[in-house]
């Protein structure tokens, strides 16, 4: 299962990584617009709420596979002691 | 159908003699629906304008949360006592438990309005004798006790039920809490049946679909 | 389901990971790069993609649970049951997701982390009923019973699910009108409208995969449940 563990956090880390550094060129085709909205600190918002949503997501896969492996683990116990 | 109307007016005049020995429910229904509403007074401080903006939201909001504290009531007895399995056994159906409850529910609520809102009517300067504001907390009282009594069957039965409760209920009785607020909002500020009319629309249509529904999911209940 | 406990995946679970997971890096390259930027909003604009296509697929996560509580109280079989939990728990993490982002688009674009609008306020209350969907089976006396009035609680909070949808329409609201699907008001992009709808499919593909991993989960913890029982 550790395995399972390092590819989970690769894939988040990764998933992070690239979703920032996808944004720097997207920033550069912004300039013509008069934006209300102040579009530095934007990017900001823009990458924090994706961050939060994969760790949400990836946290519930994560939590799902430690279970299904406690779980496991627990139900061949009652099966040896029967 | 009969049979049914005799044994539901059996049942709310038996919850209503205990009640008028203990005068358990209807006490803690006016006592923290006044607590209540003192609270929000010192919360919101007291200003006679601020005190025309949140009277509506104040009134509905201290009768739900003491209604809570009546509903956790409402299935106590039979539960402590075992005596929901000799209400059962008893020819009776199960629509008939419900709407006794239900009803004997509405009453206790109503009494309790009825010495509430007078007190409102002082403490927020408030004129509480409009006839379309007592349809509207009629209609608001039935479909807190209609839906309250199927989620207070469900309560009585699970550990830590003075909290099940809540938490079960009042994210569904919603609707019924806004059309109210809203719909009293607008009475109490002048207005007249229109402006009205959405808010006890709302109320209405929900009040419709708990009944219609929670005696079906109360059969399920009972099923042990 | 011999495949869960050997702790390796089933081929076709394999596969359906690897096309989801390509299919969710697609789904960034279009979001990030491939949509024109909006004109008003800036690039925050884009959690758009993020926060519709998380809105649809918990209504379609709570519907789910209508079916599965309404199965589980006509036939009383488990695996309507688990289909309903495993949903509900899907369901309220994507409406924690939705909430979020919700959040996070508002404060840069309206100036407030919060207001309460209908349309958030009754988000609100629907993460909250679902809560207490999840809640009741823990604090019922049995897990039969906690099932019991864990469906009950699934078809009547379901009420709630078009209220939130409608709720822009009835009241007056900061939220912005649907754009698209039924009561729409239009005026979106095509290039945005595709790619909302192209979001929705593999936000919709990404909900699958985590419905059928817990419902398979569920599945042990049922049998524990059984054999607690057997076992005193």
């Amino acid at each position: 299962m550790s395995r399972m563990k390092t590819k989970s956090l690769i894939a988040v880390v990764t998933t992070l990584l690239t979703s920032y550094l996808l944004t720097i060129p997207v920033l550069a085709q912004d300039g013509s617009n008069e934006s209300v909205v102040n579009t530095g600190s934007n990017l900001d918002y823009l990458f924090i709420t994706f961050a939060i949503t994969w760790i949400i997501f990836f946290g519930y896969l994560y939590y799902i596979a430690q279970k299904q492996k406690t779980l496991s683990e627990e139900i061949d116990d009652i099966k040896k002691n029967k | 159908m009969k049979r049914s109307l005799i044994a539901i007016k059996t049942m709310v005049w038996k919850d209503l003699l205990l009640e008028l020995k203990s005068k358990d429910v209807i006490i803690s229904i006016v006592s923290f629906a006044l607590l209540a509403l003192v609270i929000f007074n010192f919360a919101f401080g007291s200003s006679s304008q601020l005190a025309s903006l949140i009277a509506p939201g104040a009134i509905w909001v201290s009768i739900t949360f003491a209604g809570v504290i009546g509903l956790n009531r409402l299935f106590v007895i039979e539960h402590d006592q075992g005596s929901i399995v000799g209400l059962l056994l008893t020819p009776v159906s199960r629509d008939s438990i419900y709407f006794g409850k239900m009803l004997s529910m509405f009453v206790f609520l109503t009494i309790s309005e009825i010495i509430l809102l007078p007190i409102y009517a002082i403490l927020f300067n408030t004129s509480i004798t409009h006839p379309i504001f007592l349809l509207i907390v009629v209609l608001g009282t039935i479909g807190f006790a209609s839906l309250g009594t199927l989620f207070s069957a469900m309560a009585v039965n699970t550990r830590s039920r003075e909290i099940m409760l809540p938490v079960m209920f009042l994210p569904i009785v919603m609707p019924i809490l806004i059309g109210s607020v809203v719909a009293s909002a607008n009475i109490l500020d002048g207005g007249g049946w229109s402006d009205a009319a959405r808010g006890i629309h709302i109320i209405i249509v929900f009040d419709v679909l708990s009944l219609v529904v929670s005696p079906l999911l109360f059969e399920q209940i009972m099923q042990e | 389901m011999a495949s869960m406990r050997n702790k390796n995946l089933g081929a076709g679970r394999k596969l359906f990971i690897a096309l989801g997971g390509s299919a969710m890096v697609l789904n960034m390259y279009l979001i990030f790069i491939w949509v024109p930027t909006e004109k008003n909003l800036g690039i925050v604009q884009r959690i758009f993609y993020l926060h519709v296509p998380t809105a649809w697929v918990a209504f379609l996560a709570f519907f789910l649970v209508l079916i599965g509580s309404t199965g589980y109280l006509i036939k009383k079989s488990k695996s309507w049951d688990r289909l309903a939990l495993a949903s509900a728990e899907v369901g309220v993490l994507f409406t924690t997701v939705l909430i979020v982002t919700g959040v996070m688009w508002a404060k840069p674009v309206w100036g407030v982390w919060w207001n309460w609008d209908p349309r958030l306020t009754t988000s609100l209350i629907l993460w909250l009923i679902y809560l207490a969907y999840l809640m009741v089976r823990s604090y019922a006396p049995s897990p039969e019973q906690g099932a019991k009035y864990a469906a009950i609680l699934g078809i009547v909070g379901f009420v709630d699910v078009p209220i939130v949808y409608f709720s822009i329409k009835w009241w007056r609201t900061l939220h912005p009108q649907a754009v698209i699907g039924p009561g729409s008001t239009g005026g979106l992009d095509s290039s945005m409208q595709l790619l909302l709808l192209v979001s929705t499919a593999i936000f919709t593909i990404l909900f699958v995969h985590l419905l059928t991993t817990r419902m398979a989960l569920r599945k042990i913890e049922e049998r524990l449940e059984e054999a607690n029982h057997i076992v005193p």
